[in-house]
């Protein structure tokens, strides 16, 4: 199974019902906000009550993996309400209108999620930078190409449009981002 | 008990039995809840999933003061354990209970029927799955009637009654539950008996019962008449023992009907149904007592907690055992069919087929959830 790069794995192997989800809240206080973690369990329960726990809390789920009898749970840390600001990047564009384009033209994607939300589903051919790697690896995006930026709500899409528009890239905010998106998924594993 | 605030299945079921107020909160997630949850008469329960109480102080208060003893019921007793205990360091009175759903799902509960010099007769109940079986002694021999996968509790019932277990019938191919009648057959030597149409095709040995029109047991004087009861199955069989215990099977409720159509033909089997309520019911007298082998409503139990009724008393509640016009009836029957099914129903069948072979704690999984085999009541 391929590995999806989190910030952080739980184990919770063999354990049961609370201790997955209490496990899970520590671990979730000791990463950053928009952090993916990892939480590897076996007893089935932990399926429905991590998915209801996040849901509860904000936090993110990602998504699941089994294998062997293992329920890989991948989560994202949700981000305290200051930082969720008004988007501000003036050049957007909406997933219909990135649909239409990618079928009629040559389209760069950037995908600023963390990796393992991409891994989940992602626009096929979409490149994955996440936001916070942005900075250290700028030389990977053409310069000479207009870049649509999609994230999940349009919210860390809109400061990589900042950021990338500053040192002189053509970008375009798509959102509101991959929630609404219908067209064509592709994963990663 | 460890010094943990702990109560057992049996103790709980103790006091819905006797009535006493029992404050459940089931810590479980809500889709669970609502699914499936500990009901009774004197019971009242909340939801509040076990990990809403590690985001806020505020959701303890969700707990109502007038609760009194809060019984904490969670899928295998883990979360709840930590909720009571949390509960006691607030001041409330709360127990986990032990096990939790799980521990509940493989509860049993014997009750005679009646005992007299000749015969006992016991009602088995699964509260949980609202499953019922049935125990028949006499003179040192046992026939058990729709066992539950677990033989443990027949087995101790024929032990403490000092009588061998000779014959095990199942009244039709369940669909919700386990069929322990297999297992118990094979554990005590006994003859496994379903009706031949119920088996068609499927790969188990079993004796006939359409064969046997009377199964005498232990003393000659108590005499089992099969009588077949097609409709909920084509080959469901009813047993009247000694001319008054009808054990209806999936036939009759207490509140209602069987529901046709988990074999995928509505329309035939309700017709069948009819026949089996109009002609054959039709002939049994009013004093005849109907023991099911299902309940699907705590209010369908007695003082006792015994499921149980007159003939005539069901005929004159249940308005579909009056509805003696059979488009009228098959229609009616018909369109109560589209509510949901038993969970797993599919496998379940498979598996009390012999055609799937599942672990214990598989088979666990699969029969968890609530029983659904009636036409809903109200009809």
């Amino acid at each position: 199974m391929k590995e999806i790069k989190v910030n952080l794995t739980v184990h919770c192997e063999g354990l049961s019902c609370p201790l997955p989800v209490m496990k899970t809240k520590q671990a979730m206080e000791t990463v950053r906000p928009g952090d993916v973690i990892e939480v590897v369990a076996t007893d089935r329960g932990s399926i429905a009550d991590l998915k209801g726990w996040a849901q509860r809390t904000g936090h993110q789920y990602i998504g699941l993996r089994e294998e062997e009898g293992r329920y890989r749970h991948y989560l994202r840390r949700a981000l305290p309400e200051e930082e969720k600001q008004e988007q501000q990047f003036p050049d957007t564009a909406d997933c219909e209108e990135l649909k239409e384009a990618l079928s009629r033209e040559d389209v760069r994607v950037l995908d600023v999620r963390e990796p393992a939300e991409y891994a989940f589903g992602h626009i096929p051919g979409a490149r994955n930078i996440p936001l916070g790697d942005l900075d250290d690896r700028l030389e990977e995006l053409d310069p000479s190409r207009t870049w649509y930026v999609i994230c999940r709500t349009g919210q860390r899409s809109d400061l990589a449009c900042r950021q990338l528009a500053e040192k002189g890239l053509r970008v375009k905010n798509v959102v509101p981002g991959m929630i609404a998106w219908d067209g064509p998924i592709e994963q990663d594993f | 008990m460890n010094g943990k605030p702990v109560i057992d299945v049996s103790a709980l079921y103790g006091k819905i039995l006797r009535g006493e107020p029992v404050f459940i909160l089931d810590v479980r997630n809500e889709e669970e809840y609502r699914d499936w949850r500990i009901e009774g008469r004197s019971v009242r329960s909340i939801n509040v999933p076990y990990f809403a109480f590690l985001e806020e102080e505020e959701v303890w208060r969700s707990v109502p003061e007038d609760a009194g003893e809060v019984v904490v019921v969670c899928a295998k007793g883990g979360a709840s354990e930590w909720v009571a205990e949390q509960l006691r360091e607030r001041g409330r009175n709360a127990f986990s209970l032990e096990g939790g759903m799980w521990a509940w799902s493989q509860f049993y509960h014997a009750l005679p029927v009646v005992s007299d010099s000749r015969m006992t007769l016991y009602q088995v109940n699964r509260p949980a799955k609202g499953c019922l079986s049935y125990v028949l002694v006499s003179r040192g021999e046992a026939l058990v009637v729709d066992p539950a996968r677990h033989t443990a509790p027949y087995l101790e019932i024929a032990k403490a009654e000092g009588a061998e277990i000779r014959g095990v019938i199942d009244t039709h191919l369940h669909a919700d539950h386990i069929s322990g009648g297999r297992e118990l057959a094979a554990k005590t030597g006994a003859v496994y008996y379903l009706s031949s149409e119920e088996a068609a095709g499927a790969r188990i040995t079993f004796e006939p019962l359409e064969r046997h029109p009377r199964i005498r047991l232990g003393d000659v004087e108590v005499e089992v008449l099969t009588i077949p009861t097609p409709g909920h199955t084509p080959g469901s069989t009813s047993l009247l023992i000694d001319g008054r215990y009808f054990l209806s099977g999936d036939t009759v409720f207490v509140g209602g009907l069987g529901r046709p159509d988990l074999g995928g033909k509505a329309r035939e089997w309700a017709e069948m149904l009819y026949e089996t309520v109009f002609r054959t019911i039709a002939g049994l007298p009013d004093g005849t007592y109907v023991l099911p082998a299902h309940f699907s409503t705590p209010e369908e139990m007695d003082g006792r907690g015994l499921v149980g009724a007159e003939l005539g008393a069901i005929r004159r509640n249940n308005e579909i055992m009056r509805m003696e016009d059979r488009s009228l009836f098959t229609a009616t029957v018909e369109a109560s069919t589209g509510q949901k099914k038993p969970p797993n129903f599919e496998t379940i069948v498979a598996v009390n087929r012999g055609e799937e072979t599942v672990d214990s704690e598989r088979a666990a999984e699969l029969e968890i959830g609530p029983n659904r085999c009636a036409v809903h009541h109200g009809l």
